[in-house]
């Protein structure tokens, strides 16, 4: 299989990057959308890792720190082709393609225009599946390939390559991805594209093209399924207090109230860290992560950002199940409720 | 107050805790009704798996890390028919926790520190008795403070019994006091009992000629089975303080009558007695007082004169009222209590030296008190009472003044007779392995001079062997670290020792 | 009594409301139904094509050639520039502005509606203003508009609606000039899109808030007579029994008499709100008190702006505030929203 991703395909890979995506903000969505759109014109060529020449190396780039801040420093325009360059020159060979590190929004988009300004291929599938807040938490991860050396590109021009053992990249990274200015492009898990076949959840960029097509259905975009969990409004947004977690999270955790509007009229709670790692229904524990949990705004259909949730907004509360490696012993550890601090 | 009846030993409830025990003050949603057998502290979910049916759980650590936490344990408390969940009020929603604790039946209490209020609620729902105890206690403390005030009375019940709507009818039902239950007031003049819900208890409030005065009612949610006779218990402390409110009224009301009823007794030993009640009905007490040289107007200074020892005559009224005029002066003599009674312009020291001749001069063994200085005569009933007590508390032949009265002389006054029984069999425990009356002598010492050290200074001993006899005490039973048992004790030590 | 006014008809339609209710309609200019009146509020839609040319400053770094200023492009007529300058979200300078390079673009732009955008200026806005005095040394009497005040973070969607507002200044002060001149001595109030009215003074510094006022009012005006304005009814009830000349033989039929229904809506929809206020900013504070005490400054500023937008002073009260700190960001950066509404003296 061999297609590419052009200006005609553009507009339904963005919207399907965006479908169960939180954290973007429409700022720096569009501000990437319209980059993304500027470098299109040839078409970047999609690939199954399987057809890559085996040894073909392979880096995952992806947008790393806050989105606000991208919005409010744009980007020079050669960060994703920078963060790509300095990882070869740390390798001392070449990165023939690129895949996501997850699909989620700017995250679909970066890759792509790396793709785009090295000209090389973009692997169909991703690191996660879904999304998660740290750098690590990876199905590349739970493979066994780790994330460094990772390059970094921040928008004042600095580059960094940064090489340690697994476990201390988070660590590193965020008061690098800071001192940069608080967002940068990475390039890390360098791979060969069979260790990249055998660790990625495979075909996602193409049911992301599927899913984002106006007519497609929101489940088209999930390979392992997906459920309603309730209906309700938001009743409350709370600070939770903080927990203690290995590496620290990037964000403060909080905690959403929503009322079920049918049925039961149950108390459903949503316990955030950036994404939604619990969720409770009258205490009960009805969904955690892995799986993904994101509320879908009723009136327009857009998944509401934990930090946009205000009480009085009606949602649908919807729980992505993750892929299978991630609800094995090891998936479970580096992306399951302990990872987050949540002993159940 | 009688010995403890059945129910006294019911298990708490939830509601108890929060509205009169240990939880008091604390915000609770949900009912609090069912019972609390045990308390366990969680710091993790997993504990939830072994925590018993009626546990009042307590949160802390992990278990209590945010909203999400507190609504699984209130999940968990569900499955386990757990009492109550108990959490830190720091950084929780209230508003969730209601809507849950309503949705799942579970009682949700917030307080400051759970590790404390652990204790607490451990103790209480170990020995439900003590705890209602406790309260009893307080109140009945409480009441003695209040006085015979029907308001300050019901005002204390109100306060202690929490949850509890506590009013004074009179016998025809009308209100009196308390909080007013308008929908459950019969129409004005309609005789009988209120109507509405059952009440939680009820007690008689007897007159002093033994009629029905009127009743204590205590209307509230059936907190528990132990619930109702604490309540009834506490309504009961009240009878004797709305009793002497109700004395203390009538007097007041009568005092113009009392007034005339003492001029006209010295009116009828200056004048003729068939004369009595025949004149001057219309002429003012006030003026008639002042007529005879009674002072009615401030500073006044009470003063009651008793026989010491014994009870006076009938006869010996007029004898006292004649020593009294010749050694006080122009002042009133009313029957009061075990004596005589009056008020005097005098100084309060100038008073006291005349009161002393005057109990000189009676030719019967006689105490004397000075009320303390007021500045009209609608105080006086409160220096005539305190005239009383002085007079009670004073030495023979001696004049005792309200206003330098102490605890000294307080104990003193004790009715050492009457309780000489019932100390003995408070201390019978000691007083069986007592036998030179050592550790008597040492324990009134410890507590006397509240510690070990001062007693054995007192009682020019080793500090070691005061210890040593402690120990022999506390061996027998006697539990010095509790405030009440210390009090009765103490008590005892000296109706014994004196 | 307060009047509503439509403007956007041949002749501008005036209604009289007192205590909420619509009493009279005022077809041939509002002057005519003034007396008495204590305020006048002005629904008004701007437009926006052909759009007047304008000046447009970005302070920050380099960066693509689609991600540029929109002024200067063929929709947007005008000039823009990139000058080196902002700020970083943290509070950290990006670089030193370089106001040599605002002074000659100031000089050489040839136009006097100036719209200026820094990087992290909701945060910062130290550049922006310093921009502002080049400005107005360079070129005493230019219009000048701030990002800042929008306070908007997304330094794109900013500077547009600066660019926006910036665009929209000369044809507000000309509709304000208007009105005060109908209504000489009578405060007047524009209404917002957003619902809410602005004093006439901000109209005229960001006239972007009220592009859409007199469709906002309409809609509201409708929603509020809900039946009465339907084009085959008669007059709304009670507004030919009290106070001023009745216009409704004016309505005519057809188009005319929906436009004409349309103003009257919007006319009496303006009167319906209060001043409103919102300011948004990010803001740094290290604990729980640093935090409050920064809020309260963004509050306190709210409540200035909606008294300057016209609120009696005493009425100002703050009615809606939303604070979420910033994620993959240092610990106490905060993204504060806070709305302060009043009403009119």
């Amino acid at each position: 299989m061999s297609r590419r991703i052009g200006l005609a395909e553009l507009p339904a890979y963005a919207a399907g990057s965006r479908l169960f995506a939180t954290g973007a903000t429409e700022s720096s969505f569009r501000l990437t959308l319209d980059w993304a759109r500027s470098l299109a014109g040839q078409g970047v060529e999609l690939v199954a890792a399987g057809e890559l020449a085996p040894g073909t190396r392979c880096a995952a780039v992806t947008l790393a720190g806050s989105m606000i801040a991208l919005s409010e420093q744009l980007p020079g325009g050669d960060e994703p082709a920078g963060a790509v360059r300095t990882l070869e020159r740390g390798l001392g060979e070449p990165v023939g393609a690129v895949v996501a590190l997850n699909l989620a929004a700017e995250n679909a988009l970066i890759p792509l225009i790396a793709a785009a300004t090295l000209d090389v291929p973009l692997v169909d599938g991703d690191g996660t599946g879904r999304v998660f807040p740290l750098v690590e938490q990876t199905t590349f991860t739970l493979a066994g390939i780790g994330a460094a050396p990772l390059a970094l590109a921040g928008a004042s021009g600095e580059l960094v390559l940064l090489d340690t053992v697994p476990g201390r990249v988070e660590e590193l990274l965020r008061p690098l991805v800071l001192a940069v200015g608080g967002w940068a492009v990475a390039a890390c898990y360098p791979m060969s594209a069979r260790d990249l076949a055998g660790a990625q959840v495979a075909g996602t960029v193409s049911r992301l093209l599927e899913a984002g097509r106006p007519e497609s259905a929101r489940p088209s975009a999930v390979p392992f399924g997906m459920r309603t969990l309730c209906e309700g409004r938001i009743m409350a947004v709370e600070g939770s207090p903080r927990r203690d977690t290995g590496p620290s999270l990037p964000s403060l955790p909080s905690s959403i109230v929503v009322e079920e509007s049918q049925g039961l009229r149950r108390l459903v709670r949503l316990e955030a860290y950036n994404e939604i790692v619990l969720a409770l229904a009258d205490g009960a524990v009805v969904a955690t992560t892995p799986d993904q949990i994101c509320m879908v705004s009723t009136r327009d259909g857009a998944v509401v950002d934990v930090d946009r949730a205000v009480p009085g907004m009606d949602v649908e509360v919807i729980v992505v199940k993750a892929a299978p490696v991630w609800h094995t012993e090891r998936g479970l550890e580096l992306g399951g409720p302990r990872a987050f601090g949540l002993v159940l | 107050m009688s010995a403890p009846k059945a129910g006294w030993e019911a298990p708490v409830t939830v509601a108890e805790l929060v509205t009169a025990g240990p939880l008091a003050g604390a915000l609770m949603y949900g009912t609090g009704e069912k019972p609390v057998h045990e308390v366990r502290i969680v710091d993790e979910p997993s504990a939830f798996g072994t925590v018993a049916p009626h546990t009042a759980v307590v949160l802390v650590g992990a278990a209590a890390s945010g909203g999400w936490a507190v609504e699984m344990a209130m999940r968990r408390a569900w499955e386990q028919a757990a009492a109550c969940v108990i959490a830190p009020s720091s950084g929780l929603s209230p508003a969730s926790g209601a809507v849950l604790a309503e949705r799942l039946g579970v009682t949700l209490i917030f307080v400051d520190d759970p590790l404390v209020t652990a204790v607490r609620v451990a103790s209480a729902a170990a020995r439900p008795e003590a705890a209602r105890m406790q309260l009893v206690a307080r109140a009945a403390t409480r009441l003695a403070e209040a006085g015979p005030s029907a308001r300050a009375v019901l005002g204390v019940l109100n306060a202690e019994l929490q949850g509890a709507s506590v009013t004074f009818l009179d016998r025809y039902g009308r209100h009196l006091a308390g909080r007013r239950l308008p929908d459950r007031e019969p129409p004005e003049g309609g005789g009988g009992r209120p109507a509405g819900p059952a009440a939680l208890a009820e007690v008689e409030v007897p007159d002093q000629e033994g009629g029905l005065l009127g009743r204590l009612v205590a209307h509230g949610s059936l907190r528990s089975p132990g619930w109702p006779p604490v309540v009834r218990t506490v309504l009961g402390l009240a009878v004797a303080p709305l009793a002497a409110w109700s004395a203390t009224a009538r007097l007041a009301a009568s005092r113009d009558f009392t007034l005339q009823e003492a001029l006209a007794v010295r009116l009828i030993e200056r004048r003729p007695p068939r004369e009595e009640g025949a004149s001057g009905e219309q002429e003012s007490a006030a003026a008639r007082a002042a007529a005879l040289g009674w002072p009615v107007r401030g500073p006044l200074t009470a003063y009651l004169v008793r026989p010491w020892g014994r009870r006076a005559g009938p006869e010996e009224g007029l004898a006292a009222q004649a020593v009294i005029a010749a050694t006080v002066g122009r002042v009133p003599v009313t029957r009061r209590g075990e004596g005589w009674a009056g008020w005097s312009a005098l100084p309060p020291d100038d008073l006291a030296e005349r009161l002393r001749e005057c109990v000189e001069a009676l030719p019967w063994p006689s105490a004397a008190g000075i009320g303390t200085t007021v500045e009209s005569l609608e105080a006086m009933e409160d220096s005539l009472l305190g005239a009383e007590a002085a007079a009670i508390v004073a030495e023979r032949g001696a004049v005792a003044r309200a206003d330098r009265m102490g605890p000294a002389e307080l104990l003193g006054a004790l009715p050492a007779g009457v309780l000489r029984a019932p100390a003995g069999v408070i201390l019978q425990p000691l007083l069986a392995i007592d036998k030179d009356g050592t550790l008597l002598e040492t324990l009134t010492a410890v507590l006397d001079e509240g510690g070990a050290l001062k007693a054995a200074e007192r009682l020019g001993v080793h500090r070691n062997t005061v210890t040593t006899r402690l120990e022999r005490i506390k061996a027998v039973g006697f539990d010095l670290d509790d405030a009440a048992t210390r009090l009765a004790i103490q008590l005892a030590c000296h109706v014994i020792l004196h | 009594m307060i009047l509503g006014v439509a403007l956007g008809r041949p002749t501008p339609v005036a209604v009289v409301v007192r205590d909420g209710a619509l009493v009279a309609i005022v077809a041939s200019g509002a002057h005519r139904a003034r007396a008495g009146a204590r305020a006048a509020c002005v629904a008004v839609d701007l437009a926006e094509t052909p759009m007047a040319p304008v000046a447009a400053i970005r302070v920050a770094g380099r960066c693509p050639a689609v991600l540029g200023p929109m002024a200067g492009r063929p929709e947007v007529p005008g000039v823009a520039t990139i000058v080196c300058g902002g700020h970083r979200l943290t509070g950290r300078e990006l670089a030193p502005l370089d106001t040599e390079a605002v002074r000659r673009f100031v000089a050489g732009c040839g136009l006097a509606d100036f719209a200026v955008t820094a990087a992290g200026s909701p945060a910062v806005p130290d550049h922006e203003l310093a921009v502002a005095e080049i400005i107005a040394a360079e070129m005493p009497g230019a219009r000048i508009t701030l990002s800042y005040e929008s306070g908007r973070p997304g330094l794109r969607e900013r500077e547009e609606d600066t660019v926006r507002s910036a665009a929209l200044r000369p044809q507000a002060a000309r509709i304000a000039d208007e009105t005060a001149r109908e209504l000489p001595g009578l405060p007047i109030y524009f209404a917002r899109t957003a619902g809410g009215l602005v004093s006439a003074t901000y109209f005229c510094r960001a006239p972007l808030v009220c592009r859409l006022g007199g469709t906002a009012s309409a809609a509201r005006g409708r929603a509020a007579l809900s039946g009465d304005l339907s084009p085959g009814a008669g007059p709304p009830e009670g507004t030919l029994r009290d106070g001023g000349p009745p216009g409704w033989e004016h309505a005519g039929s057809g188009p005319e008499r929906a436009a004409y229904l349309d103003a009257v809506a919007a006319a009496y929809g303006a009167t319906l709100t209060g001043p409103v206020a919102e300011v948004e900013r990010i803001v740094r504070a290290r604990g729980g008190e640093e935090l409050d005490r920064r809020l309260r400054e963004i509050r306190d500023e709210a409540l200035t702006r909606v008294v300057s937008a016209g609120a009696a002073p005493g009425s100002a009260t703050v009615t809606a505030s939303a604070v979420n700190p910033l994620s993959f960001l240092p610990d106490g950066l905060y993204w504060a929203r806070i709305t302060a509404t009043g009403a009119t003296p």
